[in-house]
């Protein structure tokens, strides 16, 4: 547990107290509830630095007194413990996707708050304009949903960040779209555009990878996640909703990590039998794939063709699970049919791996939860010095914090 | 001082490697012995501990801190080579790591060898400063190694990265793992050979078809143009390719090594196999992937075991 902590570079004194925070709250999360001392310890910090970074994270909220430890051998004074306050905010996950998007609301600890859903109207005339109003409209529905919820209680939860997720080609550190077939998107500063709008700190990823964080919540698995998706046939004016397609994308967990690939693309899917010309990354004839959706030969054929590609992934990957979402959760007894009739014989070079199958834990939210929970999990890691995720920091996030308080 | 002095040790079907990693650093000559093909798994073992010492004596280095082995097949932690794909004489399931232990009474530790090979190029070679590197070796069979941010990637079952039963052509010719069509039917030196061959046997002439050929006769016939050449060196340039693509696409590494046999034999292969895979990665993947050879050839598996050695040293 101490490996990647002990041996965390250093940097500017800025930069050394923004990773400091991060640590303690990181350390905190995993060991809670948890003496000054012990944290210290733990993290080889002076014990005076760890007083003063706990006393902000009480004052802010983040984190609580749980309850008084042991008293010491000697009689000294108890300890007090210290513990993450899930409900001193929460994440929203959105899953930007034509037709249905569906977002969830996440506290601390990855409970859920709240779970809706938006049709991602006016798409067809202005993609980009009709998925910045939903995404607004999720976030108004998203705030009133858990306050109403809160009322209750002195201090409602506030919301600190959004993760986005959306089908296709995106470029994490930035927040660019770079092609998303499915939202009719390309090259787009989605980043930009939601935080001018929203003014909250926010992370854009792939979808698939969404799901593997999700899938993750903290477990220590490697896994890999595939989710299959009907996509619309775009015409060039993206008038055409009509969902004909499948999006594929794959989400690599590698000892309880999401892998990004030196330069944020893993998992990116293509099968062996595209053909240059063809729509998407299937080999299926383009005359064809409009049939997806009605004809369930045509899906069969669609799933045992990327199955059949899963399988030299799978061989090289050797995972302990692979998680099927979307069409392919939606579709399991098919691609359990697949799986043991025409592809049967295909494990034959790969008869030492031992992994299983299953779906996903989030069922239909899959995509938004994975968002959510996203968010959480890169601010609770420690970040690097260059290339740091900026948006999921933790001062951003006390101001954000800080604001909901006032106006509330 | 010589504390932290380790030995790197490569088995493989015709030889065994042996190299000294010195404390610094630096490290000795690589050290070559036969495998031998009789005398069973005694042999081997006997032959690993000659290469050993020979390599300590040139080296000039006294007793080592530990030892790295490389081997092929899938081998676990014990160094207990499982799986068929051992070309090792009588190689019965034994603690390869308890035996050499026992030899040297120091901590043995061991994985792959191509993977070993790869984490070689990482430390010394040509994949240093890489965050995510990937090699694809073409030897006898394909091997594969893949390094996450310093760390090599294992999997699941400890045989993360096997690239060499990939299918890459469907309904292809038959592998000798049972299914058809895998990557190492056609990239390995033996598929290379064996396509080379058959292109020789098409050919309506009165000249007699070799029934072998060496790999460096193979080179030669490359470079004087023979057309049967060219076109067996297309297709595993293909299948290659594809090879590379499933491996660029789902880890997106910043940099992809090729080593082993074919790379060591001079045969062309950065040209035919880049042109070739932007039709089977997507641009994301492979815009930001350099493609580059081995540069310490023969010496990678060794260097790696050693620093594998030197590594789990500095765990313990």
């Amino acid at each position: 547990m101490s490996g990647p902590i002990a041996g965390y570079p250093g940097g500017s004194k800025s930069f050394q107290r923004v990773a400091n925070l991060a640590l303690v709250m990181n350390i905190i999360r995993r060991e809670q509830p948890m003496s000054r001392t012990s944290i210290a310890r733990r993290l080889g910090l002076d014990r005076s630095t760890i007083t003063h970074i706990t006393s902000r994270l009480l004052d802010e909220g983040c984190v609580r007194v749980d309850s008084e430890g042991d008293a010491t051998k000697r009689g000294g004074r108890r300890p007090t413990l210290l513990a993450i306050n899930p409900d001193w905010g929460y994440t929203l996950g959105i899953d930007l996707t034509p037709g249905d998007c569906r977002a969830v609301a996440m506290n601390l600890s990855g409970d859920l708050l709240w779970s809706g859903g938006d049709p991602l109207s006016g798409y067809a005339d202005n993609p980009s304009r009709a998925v910045l109003a939903a995404v607004s409209r999720l976030l108004r529905s998203a705030e009133a949903s858990v306050q109403a919820a809160s009322r209750k209680v002195s201090r409602s939860p506030a919301l600190l960040g959004l993760g986005i997720a959306v089908p296709g080609v995106v470029e994490p550190a930035t927040g660019r779209v770079i092609h998303s077939r499915a939202l009719g998107l390309d090259e787009y500063d989605l980043l930009t555009r939601v935080t001018e709008r929203t003014g909250l700190p926010t992370i854009v990823e792939n979808d698939a990878r969404c799901c593997a964080y999700g899938e993750l919540m903290g477990d220590h698995e490697s896994f890999l996640f595939v989710l299959g998706r009907f996509q619309p046939e775009v015409g060039a004016e993206h008038r055409l909703l009509k969902r004909s397609g499948m999006g594929v994308g794959i989400g690599l967990a590698i000892d309880g990590r999401v892998h990004t690939g030196a330069h944020h693309a893993a998992g990116e899917f293509r099968s062996i039998h595209w053909k240059s010309g063809y729509p998407g990354q299937l080999g299926l004839e383009p005359d064809v794939l409009p049939r997806l959706q009605t004809d369930s030969t045509v899906l069969r054929r669609v799933i045992a063709e990327v199955m059949a590609n899963l399988i030299p992934v799978i061989s090289v990957v050797d995972p302990s699970a692979v998680v099927l979402g979307g069409e392919f959760r939606r579709h399991i007894s098919v691609v359990e049919t697949v799986l043991s009739g025409e592809l049967a014989g295909s494990f034959a070079a790969n008869e030492t791996a031992t992994w299983e199958f299953r779906s996903s834990r989030h069922g239909d939210s899959e995509v938004a939860a994975g968002a959510a929970w996203m968010f959480i999990e890169r601010l609770f890691s420690v970040p690097l010095p260059a290339g740091a995720t900026a948006d999921a920091e933790w001062d951003r996030v006390f101001q954000r914090a800080a604001v909901a308080e006032r106006s509330a | 001082m010589n504390g932290e002095t380790t030995i790197g040790i490569d088995i493989g079907g015709s030889s065994i490697k042996a190299i000294v990693l010195r404390e610094d650093g630096t490290h000795g000559e690589l050290v070559c012995v036969p495998t031998p093909a009789d005398g069973g798994s005694a042999g081997v073992i006997a032959a690993i501990e000659r290469g050993a010492r020979t390599a300590l004596e040139t080296a000039g280095a006294g007793r080592p801190a530990a030892i790295g082995i490389g081997t092929p097949g899938l081998v676990d932690d014990e160094l207990t080579i499982r799986g068929a794909a051992v070309n090792l004489p009588d190689w019965e399931a034994f603690s390869l790591k308890a035996v050499v232990e026992q030899m040297f009474h120091v901590p043995v530790w061991g994985g792959n060898d191509v993977g070993l090979a790869v984490l070689g190029e990482y430390e010394l070679g040509a994949g240093t400063g890489s965050k995510v590197l990937a090699g694809i070796w073409l030897g006898t069979g394909i091997g594969g190694g893949i390094i996450i941010n310093g760390k090599p990637f294992r999997g699941h079952n400890g045989i993360g990265g096997e690239i060499g039963h990939v299918v890459v052509e469907p309904d292809g010719e038959l592998c000798r793992c049972g299914s058809r069509g895998c990557s190492e039917v056609y990239a390995s030196a033996t598929g290379f050979l064996r396509l080379y061959l058959r292109e020789l046997e098409k050919q309506d002439s009165d000249v007699r078809v070799p029934t072998t050929v060496s790999m460096s006769g193979f080179a030669l016939a490359l470079r004087a143009g023979r057309p049967e050449a060219i076109a067996a060196h297309r297709i595993g340039c293909e299948m290659l390719a594809r090879t590379a693509g499933i491996v660029l696409n789902l880890f997106a590494p910043d940099r992809l090594l090729l080593g082993g046999g074919v790379v060591q034999a001079g045969i062309p292969l950065i040209g035919s196999v880049g042109e070739r895979l932007a039709a089977y990665s997507l641009p994301a993947c492979r815009n930001q992937c350099e493609l580059r050879l081995s540069t310490l050839g023969a010496d990678a598996g060794a260097l790696g075991a050693a620093h594998l050695a030197r590594r789990r040293l500095v765990e313990l």
